[in-house]
């Protein structure tokens, strides 16, 4: 999968170029585990390519959500549309993590 | 030919809702039902029925909110009585209102009123019987045209769902369409992955022992997708309980990283049946209507035989 990665300091904006799917989410978790190793403490994750958000997918944003937060930082979700967002709102992920 | 009479035992202290039921079951030459308007009055007809040496009541179909005892109350003193007799409950109320009970009292299968008679009628025949509930032919009217496809390996099942999504697209409008793609991402990767016991998010070649199929079909009303493994590796509690999980999630359920998948397709999807036959078969159906909007009263059907 195609990532757009920006960084400014600590802070690091991920932009997946396509969809996350069920069979490629987890090169979206890889890297975006990279960059907290590397110690980033802001991570935002665009979905403005992203229509539709899967269990997996959420589960995933629990772990990075989790991990970031251990070490002082914050997981950031931007640009999500109204369907993304009815899915946060239905599994409560919305009071866990940060929609902008 | 004489048929066979599925006599039921329907509680409501509702007067119109009694006189609906009396009306759509008197249309079926094969069930005879009785009414009573309480929990209490039940408890009282059913222990005289089992008293008889010819009991006649096969299932209990009882409201969840009545002044009195109520639906899970009754269901426990029935059982009491008969702890073999099948029972449902029927409510016009969220049902989501009603699922930690629901967990806690074990009850599987909560109808909502507002389904198509036909429907219910279908359902507790269903709960009866226990027949035909596995099979799409089961819950299409006449004989619609059902595709059937194998899937052996995780990319087919993209293939599978956007081709669902194209035969689903001149009936339904973008939100269904959207809960339909979800509804059968997740439960074809449960399919996939939790059946079998694959790695999440990996690429999977089922091997020959592991069989998915996905069936679909539609009739004049609704659209119906069937998601079947051949493992049977879920349960009726386990079911509930995830739906129970996303319905009142804990703390510790909020910050999970699984477990959302069927809760999710409950929710935006029309209606979820899910059908157990233990360590043989899981199917699981999901309805999307054309016309008629379930926002936020769903049925909890979940079956195990």
């Amino acid at each position: 999968m195609e990532l757009m990665i920006e960084r400014d300091g600590a802070r690091v904006n991920i932009k997946p170029e396509e969809e996350i799917h069920f069979d490629n989410y987890k090169e979206v978790e890889a890297a975006i585990v990279k960059e907290i190793e590397a110690g980033a403490t802001e991570v935002s994750l665009d979905l403005s390519n992203v229509t539709t958000l899967y269990s997996m997918t959420l589960g995933m944003f629990n772990k990075i959500a989790a991990a970031i937060s251990e070490k002082g930082g914050k997981f950031v979700l931007t640009n999500i549309n109204s369907d993304i967002r009815k899915v946060m709102k239905a599994t409560r992920l919305d009071k866990i993590i940060t929609v902008r | 030919m004489t048929l066979e009479k599925k006599h039921i035992l329907v509680v409501d202290d509702s007067r119109s809702v009694r006189a609906f039921f009396e009306d759509i079951f008197s249309k079926k030459e094969d069930f005879s039902a009785v009414f009573a308007a309480s929990g209490e009055e039940a408890v009282k007809i059913f222990e005289a029925d089992r008293e008889d040496p010819n009991p006649l009541f096969q299932f209990v179909l009882t409201d969840i909110n009545m002044p009195g005892m109520d639906g899970f109350e009754t269901i426990e003193a029935i059982k009491k009585i008969d702890p073999g007799i099948n029972t449902g409950m029927i409510t016009g109320f969220n049902i989501d209102d009603y699922m930690k009970m629901a967990l806690e009292k074990g009850v599987f299968n909560i109808i909502c009123k507002m389904d198509p008679p036909d429907e219910i009628i279908r359902t507790v025949d269903n709960l009866i019987t226990g027949n035909n509930i596995f099979g799409i032919d089961n819950y299409l009217e006449g004989s619609p045209n059902i595709v059937k496809v194998k899937i052996t390996e995780t990319s087919m099942l993209k293939t599978a769902v956007n081709d669902i999504i194209e035969f689903a697209r001149p009936n339904l409008d973008e939100e269904k369409l959207y809960g339909l793609k979800t509804g059968l991402i997740e439960m074809g990767t449960n399919a996939i992955y939790h059946a079998y016991g694959y790695e999440k998010g990996s690429v999977v070649a089922l091997k020959d022992t592991e069989e998915v199929v996905i069936q679909y079909g539609a009739d004049d009303k609704k659209l119906i997708v069937v998601i079947n493994d051949s493992s049977g590796s879920l349960s009726k509690e386990k079911v509930l309980s995830q739906i129970n999980k996303g319905v009142n999630p804990s703390p510790e359920d909020l910050i999970a990283s699984g477990g959302r998948g069927i809760y999710l397709t409950r929710y935006l999807c029309d209606k979820l049946i899910v059908n157990i036959e233990k360590d043989k078969r899981t199917e699981v159906l999901i309805f999307m209507y054309f016309n008629q909007e379930y926002i936020e009263n769903k049925p909890l059907l979940i079956n195990q035989i």
